[in-house]
């Protein structure tokens, strides 16, 4: 029976193919997937122990709790640079240098940043050893407050050499210097094409951190004397907050946090992967019932031959499971290729991974050939069994088509998963339960699959009805696609998902867009907002310069960082608070916010009812500087979205406070947002903030209307990417219309050969065979837009409670996008299929008997 | 209104020097060798010949599905090798009818509507008074709006009959019409053809293996390996029976 099995997939290559293709698409986005991130993981690894090779051990300041890597970049206080001399008075220690760490951008005349395209410019301090992580390559060590060494990979990309002048931005403001020299980073020479400013330690300090504090001591320990060694001998004189730890440690922990973020973007893609996979499940379950029915009478001829059941089933998953592996391994290899592909990508683009060989971990090969067999072969199950169950008569009976499977039983059972899916809809959404909400999707997802069989016709007859205008060809095409419903059905569901999907996302990318714009309309009183862009610049400073122009009634800026409250680790937003109330519309406030002061905390009502305080109660706030404060309730307002931009903005504090206890790198700000006084002419006061923002040429000015179409643009990138993404699901879904046509064609030769010889022209059995595939492919479409507009707008109004600007907003256009692209995707799926048929050998089909 | 045999009645379709070859070299088949016919018009010709003897090809390439490897064919006045498919494909839309031993209708379309095949196909209407008369004489009244699926097999070879009368072709090509069907179909089937001939002028060229059908024509055609060999007018089922043991000997 095995023989069998095998002897059918010879037999049908291109279908098997085609089947195989469709898994392969799934698994290889998940194989490349790992592949991409592992080799990431591991260029980074590398790098960061690069980073440290000359150094044994590494003083930091130390974490009073844990921040989320991926919230907050990291909180790691500062430490004072005296701490290098204390550390160098150590018995053994050779050497105990500064390291300075922060933002530091190399613009041109005209005030661009020399180096663009998201990787981040770090200024740092050269100590002239080891500690620096450089070697010069041509120059003089940089000295004094003006003198700079920048990187080779920056130098070559900026055509910048030793004797050149440039500006230097900073967190603080601009300064000019001149390029003294060009080094190297460790051996690669690029740390992943971000670029490199580093001046002396003293200037470093003094320009590249705004609070005179360093990051780190690196040490290098005396001959002889191991990391541990050297760890044991600094932890006893260093100061309460400060913590010393083995380089390699030091390499760890950065490799940790860089891990985090690559996981939270590693889950994304395998997310998206799964539902390509899920896509091509749905195409494998239905190719093999197709294929089924086609082969019932050899099935029945076997059995009546005396094959038993088990061995048709074994036959039919045999089938399946070679067919799994095969795809599987096509998966793995084009994932592998395709991760290559893209590390190449990265590179060409100016982000230079120190190893370019793609790392593929026994874990990636055996997750994609399991995955992708074992999906293979549960879609297969049902088909299988339904095989199994031919009884040998069919052997006999003079048809030997698929019956239509519109049981009672898929009736019941598909009413009901629809009818629970309804249910938990409509009760999230009156009860506020959001989660809930896109829950019930699934479900109803599911059960519209179910009753696919049931659905098909009427939806069908609809959809091709415009046909009909295309003349009696155009008429056969929409009755090929109703002739066999689950067919049909099983057939749309591949589409139908990733339709579902994207539509899901559109609708509550756009509601929510409209909400924030709402909520901006109203409770935004500022009249522009300052924003830094990619470039973080913006601090404190800059507020203080904004709000002292005499156009500016207020400005404040918001930063966001993560302290621990009573215990419990919280978000808290710092913002000035003398400001604050002229900038933000919190829509009703009691107590004195503005006069908060250091010493205050501001509470949203609700987290103010859930943590029972009221206003003049104290709570306990731990800073990232292990600085423990007693704070007092001076405020409680009613709703802060407006600051926090989501739902999560329930601590205000001054942002005096803030920047005493958080690190250099945790004060930039994405964004100012000013006032101007009464009656002051937006572009006078727009003049006035643009030229005091002078020294911050990255910075860019936006008033309200602005700010609302920024908004807009960046929903259309994340669809635009997301489309790309989920393209995957809509190409296998073009697959399966593709797949069920040319089976159709072939099973319907003698239909074809009898219409050709009482006079169907190619032509028309072209155009019949492409409004098959179009009436197909609108069905998963609209079945889709359908499921997804209902779960997105459930998803979207069960948060009315939370966002009283809440606002259901369906992006047509994109819509009508989507379903010009389904005919689209219709069109080419006809194309294979539908010159098979017009090439069809009549005589062949009118005399196959 | 059948014309004797003597009186040279016009040419409906016409063969000349028709060769079919299949394959090449040493295994090449003849199917066709060298066959020169004429079929008048409004008579009823049958085909016949042991299996294998070029039946089927020498209609299939006189109804314009098959090409012949040398020689030309006619319908009318039109020589067939000078068409392109999609003429070819109209011709045998206006021109021609068919009738096949199965398979002969569309299962999504109605019998009406597969009797009115070609004319939709061709974007035309029907002339309701002829369809009408058509129906009526093979008896489909009641079941014009059944689907072949619950149609028996005598019913769907009369909606086959009736498809190809409906268009009142210059010629029907009928390829074993009743290979199928028991005694009392066929018969039922061959009587229709018969008196579309005799009644309405229609010309029927119809390929058999039973004397009995045969002996509803006006004429049969022996084929033997890819030849004619003979020719009998006003054929029964005795003399046709006759003719063939004299070839089986
Ligand atoms: N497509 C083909 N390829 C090769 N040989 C063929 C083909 N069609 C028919 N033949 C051969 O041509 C001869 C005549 O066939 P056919 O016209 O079908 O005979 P009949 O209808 O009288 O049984 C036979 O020997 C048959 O094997
Ligand atoms: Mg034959």
């Amino acid at each position: 029976m095995i023989k069998v099995a095998l002897k059918n997939l010879r037999g049908h290559k291109l279908r098997t193919l085609f089947t195989a293709f469709a898994i392969a698409l799934g698994v290889g986005f998940m194989a490349g997937t790992y592949v991409l991130t592992d080799t990431i993981s591991s260029a980074f690894d590398e790098l960061f122990s690069e980073a440290n090779a000359g150094i044994d051990a590494v003083v930091q300041g130390a974490e009073p709790f844990e921040s989320s890597a991926i919230e907050t970049g990291g909180q790691r206080p500062d430490i004072d640079p005296a701490i290098a001399d204390l550390v160098a008075g150590v018995d053994g220690v050779a050497v105990a240098e500064p390291g300075v760490f922060g933002f530091a951008y190399l613009l041109d005349e005209e005030g661009s940043p020399y180096v663009s395209g998201g990787a981040p410019s770090f200024g740092a301090n050269w100590t002239g050893t080891e500690t620096a992580g450089f070697t010069i390559v041509r120059g003089e060590a940089p000295e004094g407050p003006t003198q700079v060494m920048i990187d080779e990979a920056t130098a070559d990309r900026a055509g910048l050499d030793v004797g050149d002048e440039a500006t230097v931005q900073t967190l603080t403001g601009t300064f000019p210097v001149e390029i003294v020299s060009i080094g190297r980073f460790g051996e690669s020479g690029s740390l992943v094409g971000s670029a490199f400013v580093l001046m002396d330690t003293r200037s470093a300090i003094d320009l590249f951190t705004p609070n005179g504090l360093i990051q780190s001591v690196y040490v290098i320990a005396e001959p002889g004397l191991s990391e541990q060694d050297m760890v044991d001998r600094i932890a006893p004189v260093l100061p309460d907050g400060i913590e010393v730890v083995t380089a390699e440690e030091s390499s760890e922990e950065s490799q940790a946090l860089f891990d985090q973020i690559l996981g939270f973007f590693n889950t994304f893609l395998t997310a998206v992967g799964l539902v390509s996979l899920a896509a091509g499940a749905f195409l494998i379950y239905n190719t093999f019932g197709i294929i089924i029915g086609q082969r019932n009478r050899e099935l029945a001829l076997l059995r009546a031959l005396g094959a038993g059941r088990r061995q048709v089933l074994a036959s039919v998953l045999a089938e399946s499971v070679v067919i799994g592996l095969i795809a599987s391994l096509l998966g793995l290899v084009g994932g592998i290729a395709l991760a290559f592909l893209l590390i190449n990508v990265i590179a060409a683009i100016g982000i230079d991974l120190p190893s370019t060989t793609p790392v593929v971990a026994l874990r990636t090969i055996v997750l994609a050939m399991a995955v992708g067999t074992a999906i293979t072969v549960l879609s297969s199950l049902a088909p299988a069994l339904r095989a199994s169950r031919i009884a040998p008569m069919a052997a006999l009976r003079e048809t030997a088509t698929e019956r239509p499977s519109r049981s009672i039983v898929r009736l019941v059972i598909g009413l009901a998963i629809l009818a629970l899916g309804v249910f938990v809809m409509v009760r999230s959404v009156a009860d506020g339960e959001a989660g809930w909400a896109a829950a019930s999707i699934v479900a109803i997802f599911a059960g519209v699959v179910v009753l696919g069989p049931f659905i098909v016709p009427t939806v069908v007859a609809g959809l091709a009805a415009p046909a009909r205008l295309l003349g009696f060809a155009g008429r056969l095409g929409g009755d090929n696609a109703r002739r066999n419903p689950r067919r049909s059905a099983g057939t749309a569901a591949s589409l139908m998902l990733a339709v579902t999907i994207i539509t899901f996302i559109a609708v509550n990318l756009f509601s929510f867009t409209a909400s924030f714009s709402a909520a901006t309309d109203k409770y935004l009183k500022a009249d522009l907002e300052v924003q830094s862009g990619q470039v973080p610049i913006l601090g404190q400073s800059a507020v203080e310069a904004l709000a002292a122009l005499p156009e500016v009634r207020a400005a404040t800026g918001v930063q966001r960082g993560q302290v621990q409250i009573d215990g419990t680790v919280r978000p808290v937003y710092a913002v000035t608070a003398s400001a604050v109330l002229d900038i933000f519309d919190l829509q009703g406030v009691e107590g004195d916010l503005a006069g908060m002061g250091t010493d205050g905390i501001a509470i949203d009502r609700v987290t103010a009812e859930e943590q029972g305080l009221a206003i003049g109660d104290t709570v306990e706030v731990l800073f990232p500087d292990s600085t423990e404060a007693t704070l007092t309730v001076a405020a409680i307002y009613e709703d802060g979205g407006i600051i926090a931009q989501n739902s999560d903005g329930h601590y205000l504090i001054d942002v005096e406070r803030f920047t005493a206890h958080f690190g250099a790198n945790n004060q930039f700000m994405a964004r100012i947002d000013v006032r101007g006084v009464d009656g002051v002419d937006l572009a006078q006061l727009r003049a006035a903030v643009e030229a005091e923002l002078e020294a911050f040429p990255t910075a860019t000015v936006l008033d309200k209307d602005e700010l609302r179409d920024q908004a807009q643009n960046q929903v259309l990138q994340v669809l635009g990417f997301l489309f790309v993404l989920l393209g995957l699901a809509l190409v296998i879904g073009a697959l399966g219309v593709t797949i069920t046509l040319a089976l159709s064609v072939f099973e319907r030769t003698h239909e074809i050969g009898l219409l050709r010889a009482v006079g169907t022209t190619r032509g028309q059995l072209g155009v019949a065979v492409l409004v098959e595939s179009i009436v197909l492919t609108l069905l998963g479409t609209v079945l889709g837009l359908v499921i997804g507009i209902v779960g997105a707008v459930a998803v979207v109004r069960s948060q009315a409670d939370l966002i009283d600007t809440l606002q259901v907003s369906v992006p047509w256009g994109f819509l009508v996008l989507v379903v010009v692209i389904a005919v689209g995707i219709g069109v080419a799926a006809s194309i294979v299929p539908g010159w098979r048929a017009a090439r069809m050998d009549v005589l062949e089909a009118v005399s196959a008997e | 209104m059948a014309s004797g045999p003597q009186t040279s009645a016009p040419i409906a379709a016409r063969a000349e020097q028709a060769t079919k070859v299949y394959g090449l070299g040493d295994t090449a088949v003849w199917a066709l060798n060298d066959v020169d016919v004429d079929i008048e018009q409004g008579r009823f010709t049958a085909i016949m010949g042991p299996s294998g003897s070029g039946k089927s090809t020498l209609m299939h390439c006189l109804a314009g599905l098959d090409t012949l490897t040398s020689g030309r064919v006619l319908i009318g006045d039109t020589d067939l090798s000078t068409l392109s498919d999609k003429d070819l494909t109209l011709l045998r839309r206006t021109r021609i009818g068919f009738i096949f031993q199965s398979f002969n209708l569309i299962p999504t379309l109605t019998a009406a509507e597969n009797i009115r095949l070609p004319a939709l196909l061709g974007g035309r209407d029907q002339d309701t008074s002829w369809f009408d008369s058509v129906v009526s004489t093979v008896g489909l009244g009641d079941r014009l709006g059944h689907r072949p699926s619950e149609l028996s097999g005598g019913q769907q070879q009369r909606v086959a009959v009736a498809r190809a009368l409906a268009q009142q072709p210059e010629i029907i090509f009928a390829d074993e019409p009743t290979g199928n069907l028991d005694s009392r179909a066929s018969s039922e089937i061959l009587g229709f053809m018969r008196s579309a001939v005799s009644d309405a002028n229609q010309t029927i060229v119809m390929v058999t293996h039973e004397p009995s059908a045969a002996a509803y024509a006006d004429r049969v055609l022996f084929l033997a390996d890819g030849s004619i060999v003979d020719r009998m007018d006003s054929p029964t089922e005795e003399s046709v029976l006759d003719r063939l043991k004299q070839f089986g000997a």
